[in-house]
């Protein structure tokens, strides 16, 4: 349901964006510049950092031995 | 000579001895007079003020006033002040000593007008701090601390090699602009391991978040950015810095996605913000200089705001990753809304000083023609929003469960109280950003060039908040794939704390190396292993502590390297 209702509301943003910029003659190279670098930099940023995550970045906690335990066992207020 | 006694040095080192042998009341005092007197001193000095003596036949220059320098004079004194009050409770034992040494070694290395002064506290900076990770006494603090140490001692290795070099081939020690060459390649090299640039960066995420609370925050205002000044003396207007700030602007977004850690997110972030500020260097512009050194006035206090934001949640809870936080909302209401402050000024929302600054960074990418500069930068602001004012707070005060209870009563975290002195300096922080925020000229009035620059144009408010409005849009559809995972991500550490076990082989054994028992040493009957057992009989207190304290391949390594350097050095000079 999420999926259908957040198509809906972007489109209706972006819309809003662009005629936005359009009615008050934005600087822009084109309408809609400011949201789509807000929007589809968000969008790029998470999935291209989740694969890159994926990929070869992320790795269990206790890949390096001798680090911390997680915190459920050792409280850092000391 | 007699400019010396203004040299806002002077009060730290003082401090620094006296909490050392006081008593922790007279020590607390201390800590916050003598970022005031500082702040006094500064207000005393005009900008070229110098002081010139010989030593061993050298002209140096260890007191120089300018306009850049006393802009970073000014918002170090301040960040020592604000943190001092955030620690006032918390910091204990010898902490207060390696803090003050730390903050007026950066203080010295901005007033340095030589590449020897520059040295000298370049490198007391880089021991006092490794000495503030230390003092946490707890977690990875030794292992990372000496991991900390070692990058640095490298990177003041390099500063040293270079204006030896320098020295040699324009008989000048003199801390000026500098063209690129050899000697200067290799200070260069080292101001960008000092600014945390990616390749050279993995000390920051590594070690500022195993600092104890206020400590953390002392760490994130000087090292940085005491290289942003460095480099924006030394090397304004080398292009190849523009491109590695942008990577670095990138490189951090990426990282701070993955982060789980609530002070290592912020410290992805910081090499991300100083990127913005490498990049303005590398432009060169007297605008861009502008604009790196206001960045760098905002960023300590936003950056600080947002570390004792995550400090006091770390203070209360004893916890630091997002997996275990959440659902405290309620019970930290005050924090929250102090970080929030911070995370919208780092965001540049409009009326707060991120806008200010980050906007006349990019504003002078723009006129100089950066365009792809500009775009990738924008996109950088995109991801610094998205983490540190949506999801740090959304997975540390909320998560899956909501703002959480009022009472600690039948929740399975217990958060503890909060002490007034952080609410106090959180209070001064904020306050700091708004005032910037809302009357930039407070701010413009400190910069090393004249501005003629408003910020504030229905153009740029707008175009920013439309940006901020579909990240926050981005953030509520891809909401499910941003919950914290449970895993630590790898850097360039890698390639110092896991390639060295692989390619020798002990990788697979699992827990690091421990020290052969001394009976087997001895049974070797090597001299030098019994001379070395002598020697721990008559320190006790060494006895069975680790090789982090115990630092026998470091010390052995750092002096191969300066040997190795030296070498080099002189082969090549003769």
């Amino acid at each position: 349901m999420k999926n259908r209702r957040a198509l809906i509301v972007t489109a209706v943003l972006l819309i809003v964006g662009v005629l936005v910029d359009v009615l008050t003659g934005a600087d822009a190279p084109f309408p809609g510049y400011a949201a789509s670098i807000g929007l589809f930099g968000c969008i790029v940023i998470i999935i291209g950092s989740k694969w890159l995550g994926k990929l070869f970045i992320q790795a269990p906690e206790d890949y390096y031995p001798q680090d911390t335990p997680p915190d459920h066992v050792e409280d850092l207020r000391g | 000579m007699a400019d010396l006694v203004l040299h806002p040095v002077l009060p730290f080192l003082v401090g620094a001895v006296l909490v050392w042998f006081a008593p922790r009341r007279v020590g607390q005092v201390a800590m916050i007079v003598a970022p005031v007197l500082a702040l006094v001193q500064l207000s005393q000095l005009t900008a070229g003020t110098t002081v010139e003596l010989s030593y061993l036949g050298f002209a140096l220059e260890p007191f120089r006033v300018d306009r850049l320098s006393l802009a970073f004079g000014w918002i170090f004194a301040i960040a020592a002040g604000i943190a001092a009050v955030y620690g006032l409770t918390t910091t204990k034992g010898r902490e207060p000593t390696a803090i003050l040494s730390y903050a007026g070694a950066a203080m010295g290395v901005v007033f340095a007008g030589d590449l020897m002064t520059l040295f000298f506290f370049w490198e007391i900076k880089a021991v006092a701090s490794t000495f503030v990770i230390f003092a946490r006494r707890g977690g990875n603090s030794d292992r990372a601390g000496m991991r900390y140490l070692f990058t640095h001692l490298v990177g003041g290795k390099l500063l040293l090699a270079g204006a030896i070099w320098q020295q040699a081939t324009t008989g000048s020690l003199l801390f000026n602009a500098m063209d690129l060459s050899g000697g200067t390649a290799l200070i260069l090299l080292a101001f960008l391991l000092s600014a945390a640039v990616p390749p050279l960066h993995a000390w920051l995420p590594d070690g500022y978040p195993e600092a104890s609370v206020a400590g953390t925050v002392f760490l994130s205002a000087y090292t940085t950015k005491a290289a942003v000044y460095a480099l924006a003396r030394g090397f304004p207007g080398v292009q190849l810095l523009v491109w590695l700030g942008v990577a670095m602007a990138l490189y951090g977004v990426v990282y701070a996605v993955l982060e789980n850690d609530i002070r290592r997110l912020l410290g992805y972030h910081i090499i991300s913000q100083v990127g913005y500020m490498v990049a303005a260097v590398g432009i060169g512009t007297e605008l861009a200089i502008n604009g790196a050194t206001a960045h760098a006035f905002a960023h300590i206090l936003y950056k600080g705001l947002l570390l004792m934001g995550a400090g006091a949640v770390i203070h209360a809870t004893g916890r630091s990753k997002m997996t275990e936080l959440g659902g405290i909302a309620n019970r930290m209401r005050g924090v929250l809304a102090l970080y929030m402050v911070g995370a919208v000024s780092i965001s540049s929302f409009p009326l707060f000083s991120g806008f200010v600054s980050k906007e006349l960074a990019v504003y002078a990418a723009s006129t100089d023609g950066w365009t792809l500069v500009v775009i990738l930068l924008k996109v950088a602001s995109v991801g610094t929003f998205l983490h540190t004012g949506l999801k740090l707070p959304f997975g540390t005060w909320f998560g899956h469960e909501g703002a959480g209870p009022r009472e600690n009563a039948g929740h399975r975290l217990q958060v503890g109280p909060v002490p007034m002195s952080m609410y106090v300096a959180m209070g001064i922080g904020a306050t700091l950003n708004l005032a910037i925020g809302v009357y930039p000229t407070l701010l413009f009035d400190l910069l090393p060039h004249p501005m003629d620059w408003e910020p504030y144009t229905f153009a740029k408010v707008l175009e920013k908040s439309q940006i901020l409005l579909f990240t926050g849009l981005g953030f509520w559809i891809l909401l499910d794939k941003l919950h914290a995972q449970p895993t630590i991500s790898l850097d360039t550490d890698w390639l110092y704390r896991r390639l060295p076990k692989i390619v020798t082989g002990q990788a697979a054994a699992g827990p690091e190396r421990t020290r052969t028992p001394a009976t087997e040493r001895q049974r070797v009957g090597a001299s030098l292993g019994r001379a070395q057992l002598r020697m721990e009989d008559r320190l006790p207190a060494m006895r069975g502590s680790q090789p982090p304290l115990y630092p026998t391949w470091v010390l052995g390594a750092v002096l191969l390297a300066t040997i190795v350097l030296l070498l080099i050095l002189t082969l090549v000079t003769s």
